[in-house]
């Protein structure tokens, strides 16, 4: 059983707490996992995207600086 | 701003002076106020305070400081109302976490307030501005912490996108349990 400490006070989950924890636990895994691939799509991208123009990263950055 | 009447050694102290100064001490307003008091919590993976965001003040300070049990896992809140957290999906976020180097975590349209996503640092000890919660208008968070250990300084900074009102929060871990305290001082709006 979850717990949690309603204002000040710890004690077992209820039934319907449970449910909506465990809820946002599936959701938050979810968005967590979506932010896990937009960086690995980002990185992808700039890999590519340096590829193509054959310069290094730190190349790059010099030319930002 | 000194005390009406100020005292040198020496002088002789009358009760009208003195009435005069703590008539002065008594009308100040303090900067922060608690109206939470540090409250702890021991291995919950959840924990609320109801009741703490009213109209008397704008802007909330929350300091936390936890252990957590699992060393990843994600640390979010949801906003309360009346006693029910809020899980629709207007939450945004640009959280960014410095270690040796820095990781961005961007999100809106979430379903809750990330403060630190799933970046296997567990445990935070730090502060965090909620502004505006009791307004009409967006409500807003800022606020630093450091992940366990002192191994990374996050910087949180997010908002619920519509002009909904709130009176409590919710905080969250999605793995394991966090054991710790928090408490909430308002700041004051006037001198």
């Amino acid at each position: 059983m979850k717990r949690t400490n309603d204002n000040g006070l710890d004690r077992d989950m209820t039934e319907t707490e449970l449910t909506k924890y465990e809820s946002w636990v599936t959701q938050v895994e979810a968005e967590a996992e979506a932010q896990t691939q937009a960086d690995a799509n980002r990185q992808a991208l700039k890999e590519a995207t340096l590829a193509k123009l054959g310069l290094t990263a730190d190349e790059v950055a010099a030319l930002l600086s | 701003m000194a005390l009406p009447v100020t005292f040198v050694a020496g002088d002789v102290l009358e009760a009208a002076q003195l009435n005069s100064n703590f008539t002065y001490l008594d009308g100040k307003n303090a900067g922060l106020v608690c109206v939470k008091a540090e409250t702890a919590f021991t291995s919950v993976a959840s924990f609320t305070a109801d009741d703490v965001f009213t109209s008397a003040y704008s802007n909330y300070l929350i300091v936390l400081n936890y252990t957590q049990s699992n060393t990843a896992g994600v640390a979010s809140f949801r906003y309360r109302t009346g006693g029910t957290s809020n899980s629709t999906a207007n939450y945004s976020h640009q959280n960014t976490l410095f270690t040796s180097s820095a990781t961005f975590s961007i999100a809106s349209g979430a379903t809750s307030q990330t403060l630190v996503p799933n970046y296997g640092a567990a445990g935070s000890s730090g502060n965090l501005n909620i502004l505006a919660p009791q307004l009409s208008q967006k409500t807003i968070v800022t606020g630093t912490l450091i992940t366990g250990s002192a191994s990374g300084n996050m910087i949180v900074g997010g908002g619920f996108n519509t002009t909904t009102q709130f009176d409590g929060i919710e905080f969250l871990i999605s793995l394991g349990t966090v054991t710790g305290t928090y408490a909430i001082y308002g700041y004051s709006k006037t001198v």
